[in-house]
Formats: structure tokens, sequence, C-alpha cells
């Protein structure tokens, strides 16, 4: 009996023992497929969801002021981005996802769906911390954050179309931003990290491209000159009801620009808003007809030839001259003046029959010296280089118009420039954007026939001459003022003129080179004595005492001295 | 004798070398996690340092200190007249 059970259990035993080996071998067998066969197959399917590279934010380069003060700061922004993909599989949470983004349902359903094959889209651009932390806190499968940056520029409108600006990816559109892109750009890194399912960040694997940050550039931009600049034009352009100010202060001895400013300006850091001609940067853009304060030039080269010499004596004519057609006049009758007398009366007729005697290529030598009808080479967007013409297409008219700053352009810049080489004893530095350049310059014009003519300008500013409004208390200035007659329709205006005031100060051993130009003031005044020498006096004042450059005015210091200051 | 010897200190080792993983890999997740918070802290901090200097842009704009030492402290700019100079 006992042995019949036990043979009985025994096939019993060895089925269950056999249907386990089964299973194991089974389940040995499934290892084998998933570790050797589809191992290649499951282990990409793993990493396409694990595995993401994301970007590791570079910054773009500030621009800071002479001082280091910023002037344009790049600060990081939070942008929200999605994976279509994913955010499609949890519509159900599109509603409130819309309701924080302030887009409509159907808006964002669009978003998504048109984008539905890309790895990436951005739902909302550079939202505020506390938007940030709320689309954080929804915790949505798919959608993240993204660090940009956003460009911000501390000094407003002081310095607005002299920097220019960026677009949304921060890349240099306008100005100096542009100018300097190269250099300021930067190139964002990548790394290779391992997620989990909520897209959180759980293992850093590689760094496949480390970050490049940009360059911050330090201008040779003084801030609060720029500033005392800004708003000396703007009080200037609203009192003359004019339509625009310019203002350039050169370094003499370096070419460092220290100012440029303009007004009106804009606000930079609101977006795309104001009109595009108060976006130009006009110092460099534009060129306008010199007029008088080219007279200068017209003097420096009658002594460079050496056909007049200081003490030589023109007659004026009683004030009008007609050649070839066309009427000179003084604003009155000079009677004789010396070579002085011309610049400090700013006799137009003067001027005109000393260009008309000097040899052709004289005097559109020193011009092309000084840099007129050229671009400066300042690699600045949009800057133009003003017209010059060859001597071989001038008729006599053109020549004795010249004497006197018409029939060429030049813009505000290129002005400052030649006023800058006079100031530095005829020696000439490229103009340069940056602080501290190293140059060793270039003479371009005599040294003694410089100093001759910044003596004679030295005294336009005196009582009497036509700059006395650009003096400055403990100063030597020498100063040259113009008014031009704007061309509307093809003639010259008698409404509509350009004030314009440049010099050097000190006179005597210069450091400045200022331009300031006023666009048709139209409440009365419009002599660039009138509207223009007051900015100029104002700009050249500050700029002296941010240099520390001592008064060199001899016969106000003895005045001082003797008023017993102690 | 000496085989089995062999084998228990290689079964040994591997051992060792097994719990060295798990507390590398361990570490490795301490530090992983320390580093990802100085990342968000760093982000924090570059956030602040922007909202601060938008900050000071705006209370240090010149435009503000010159109206405010104007009106408030009632500062001007020196008459010509009444500046002495020490000469060197």
């Amino acid at each position: 009996m006992k042995i019949v059970r036990r043979v009985f259990y025994d096939w019993r035993r060895r089925l269950v023992l056999g249907l386990f080996l089964l299973a194991g071998l089974g389940l040995a067998g499934r290892a084998v497929q998933l570790q050797y066969a589809e191992q290649e197959f499951l282990t990409a399917q793993g990493e396409s969801r694990q595995l993401r590279t994301v970007p590791i934010p570079a910054s773009r380069g500030m621009l800071l002021d002479r001082q280091g003060e910023p002037l344009a700061i790049s600060t990081p922004v939070q942008s929200v981005w999605a994976e279509p993909k994913q955010l499609i599989e949890s519509q159900d949470r599109w509603l409130e996802l819309a309701r924080e983004l302030g887009l409509s349902r159907l808006k964002l359903k669009r978003l998504v769906l048109d984008r539905r094959n890309r790895k990436f889209v951005y739902l909302r651009r550079q939202v505020t911390p506390d938007l940030a932390a709320k689309i954080t806190a929804l915790q949505i499968p798919g959608v993240g954050l993204i660090t940009e940056y956003r460009r911000y520029y501390p000094a407003g409108a002081v310095v607005a179309q002299l920097i220019g600006g960026t677009d949304i990816d921060d890349n240099g559109q306008e100005g100096l931003e542009l100018a300097f892109d190269s250099r300021l750009r930067a190139r964002p890194g990548a790394r290779r990290v391992r997620q989990d399912r909520y897209g959180r960040v759980i293992d850093d694997l590689a760094q496949v491209r480390p970050p490049k940050h940009g360059e911050n550039l330090r201008l040779g931009i003084d801030l609060w000159l720029q500033y005392r600049a800004y708003q000396e034009l703007q009080a200037a352009v609203l009192k003359h009801r004019a339509q625009n100010g310019i203002a350039v202060v050169l370094d003499v001895i370096t070419g460092e620009v220290l100012a440029m400013a303009q007004a009106p300006s804009f606000n930079p850091n609101v977006r795309r808003t104001a009109p595009s001609d108060r976006r130009r940067n006009r110092a460099v853009t534009d060129p306008y007809e010199p007029g008088s304060v080219m007279k200068p030039f017209t003097v420096l080269t009658a002594l460079m030839t050496g056909i007049y010499d200081e003490n030589s004596r023109f007659d004026t004519n009683r004030g009008k001259w007609k050649i070839g057609g066309r009427l000179i006049q003084d604003i009155k009758d000079f009677g004789e003046l010396d070579l002085g007398g011309v610049l400090i009366k700013s006799s137009n007729v003067a001027s005109a029959r000393i260009a008309l005697d000097l040899p052709v290529e004289s005097l559109w030598g020193t011009l092309d010296q000084l840099g007129f009808g050229q671009l400066l080479r300042i690699g600045y967007p949009g800057e133009t280089g003003g017209v010059l013409r060859e001597p071989q297409h001038w008729t006599p008219v053109d020549q004795a118009a010249l004497g006197y700053g018409y029939g060429l352009s030049a813009t505000p810049l290129h002005i400052a420039q030649a006023y800058m080489v006079l100031g530095n004893h005829g020696v000439r530095h490229p103009i340069s954007f940056l602080a501290d350049p190293r140059s060793d310059g270039e003479r371009v014009l005599p040294r003694e026939f410089c100093d001759a003519v910044l003596r004679m300008m030295g005294k336009i500013t005196q009582p009497g001459g036509t700059a006395w409004r650009a003096r400055i208390p403990g100063y030597t200035v020498a100063a040259k003022t113009g008014t031009v007659q704007k061309v509307i329709d093809g003639a010259y205006s008698k409404q509509h003129h350009i004030a314009l005031t440049a010099g050097v100060v000190p006179a005597r051993h210069p450091r400045l080179a200022i331009l300031v130009l006023v666009d048709s003031p139209s409440a009365g005044q419009y002599y660039g004595g009138q509207v223009a020498a007051p900015v100029f006096r104002e700009v050249a004042r500050e700029a002296l005492r941010l240099l520390n450059v001592l008064p060199d005015d001899q016969e106000w210091m003895s005045r001082i001295s003797s008023g017993g200051a102690g | 004798m000496r085989g089995m010897i062999l084998w228990g200190l290689l079964l040994l080792a591997n051992l060792a070398v097994a719990i060295g993983v798990v507390y590398v890999k361990h570490s490795n997740q301490v530090v992983f996690k320390q580093i990802q918070e100085q990342r968000h802290a760093y982000h924090r901090l570059q956030t602040e340092w922007g909202r601060l200097l938008l900050e000071q842009g705006t209370l240090a704009a010149y435009a503000r200190v010159e109206q405010e030492a104007v009106r408030r402290l009632r500062m001007q700019r020196p008459d010509p007249s009444k500046v002495n100079l020490l000469s060197p």
C-alpha cells in the first residue's frame, strides 16, 4: 500500500519540478533576450526619455563708461518653454496654464499643435520672477523654464543713440551694440544630463561645450559729462524750439569719444516704441553742410601756402561780393580786416576771397588730411563719409563757397575730428569709442600754423567776437560759431538754419575738442553764437572740471588773486 | 586548500569593491545635490544682482542725484568768482 502511494506521488512531483524548470528557463531566456538581443533598442528608448542636452546660459558682455559705470547690462530672466509631445499628453491642465500665461486656451493649443514635431517651443518669453515661480508650482509635465538674458540700459535716454540696442535673443542690432557685437556676444554652453520623469535633473553626465561669456568693454564715454551734455542740449532744443541737438566731445590727445549726446532722445529700455529718427545716432550717420566752422581751415591753408600771413589785410567789399552769379554776403560791412579779424567777425566775403586765391589742390589737401569726405573707419553701423568733391570738378564758385564751408557735407563727428587735429597741433589720432586706445598718431598738418590759427581763434571768444557766449571764466577758449542755411526743396532757406559752435579748450594747450549743433531753432534766435555757444560753454566747463584742467587765463587769475582771495 | 583561500580572498575583494561602488555612487549623488543647490543659489543671486543694478540705476541716476542735491540739500554750483585757486 505504502509503495503504491509513493509511485503515485512521484510523477506529480516530477511534473511540478519540470514546470518550475521550464519557468526558470523561460525567465533566463527572457533575460538573455532583453540583455543581448534587444539591449540596444531598449537602452536607446530609455535614454531618449532620460537624457537631455540642456544649455548652460552665458551672458552678453557689459558696456561700461570710462569710470566703470554700467551703460548696458544683461540680467537673467526666465522664459517659459514646452516640449510639445509631452504637453499634449496633459491636455487637462492647459486651461490653468493658459490662464497663468495670459493666453487663451485656443492660442496655447495652436502654439503647441503647430509645433508638435519639435522638441522645443517658447510659450512666453522673459517673464517676471513672480510668474516664473507660479509656473514652477504648477508642475505640468513638459513645461519648463529656461534662463535667458535681457539687456538693460541703466543710463536710459542719456546715451541711447550711441549705445544702440539688441534684439530679443541679445544680438546687437544698432549702434555700439552692433559695432562690437563679436566681442560682446555670449555663446551658451551645453551639458548632457539625466532627468527623472518630471523633468528634474538628477545627474550630470558631461559638459558638451563650455559656455563663453561676452567680453566687458570700457568705453571712452564719461557718463556724467554725457549726462550734462544731454541736459544742456535738451534745454536748448526746448528753449529754441529746435528739431534736434547734437553734442560731441573728443579727447584731443587720445582720440577718445568722451561724450556723444543727442536730444530729443528715447527710453532704450522700452522695446521698439521710439520713432526711427530719434533712434539714429545723427552725430555719425547724418551729413550736414558745416558752414562757418570751416573758416579756420581756410585760414590755416592760407598760412600754409605762404600766400598770406597774420598781418595780411582784406577788403570785405562793403559786405557784398558777387561771383559767378552767386551773391556772397556778410551780416554787415566789416571794412578792412586782418586774417584774425576774418575769423573774429566771421566774414564770408573775405573767406571766399582767400579761398579763391589759394591753389585748388592746397585747400582740398587740408580738408582731405582732416578726414573730410571719407569714412572715419570706426566700424560704426550706418556711418557716412560726407561729400568732398575732387578739385578737378571745382568751379570758381565752388572754390569760393568752400572757403566759408558750403558745398561740402560732413557729419558732426567729422567736424569734431577736424577740430581735434587742430587742437592736437596737427597730429591726428584715430577716433576711438573704447577707453585708453593705443595709437601713435600721425602728423597731418604743420604745428606752427595750427598754433597760429588757435591763437586767432582764442580771440573769437573775446568781447566783440561772434563766440563771446562760449567764454568760460578762468580758461582760454578757441571756438568758432556757424549759422548755416538749410537746403529746403533744392534752395537755401532763409527760415531754416543750423546753429553750430565748434572749438577746443583750453586754447593754449588744448585737451578737448567740442562740437555743438542745433538743427532748426525756430523761436526767434538762430545764430550759432546765440543758440549753440551757450551749450558749448556749459559742456566745456563741465569737461574741464572733470579732467582737472587748471585755469590758464592769466588775466583772470591775476584779477582773482588781486581780489584778495585767500 | 590554497585554491580555497584564493577564492575566498577574491570573493572578499569583490564584495569590498561592490560596496565601494555603492558608496561612490551615493557620495556622487550627495555632491550632485550640492552642486544643483549651488547652481540654484547662483541663479538666484544673479537675478538678485540684476534687480539691485536696476534699483541702483534708478536711485543713483544723475538726474535724481542732481535734483536731490539742489532741492533737498540746497546745494549749488559755485560761482567762478568764489573759487579760490591754490597754486601748488
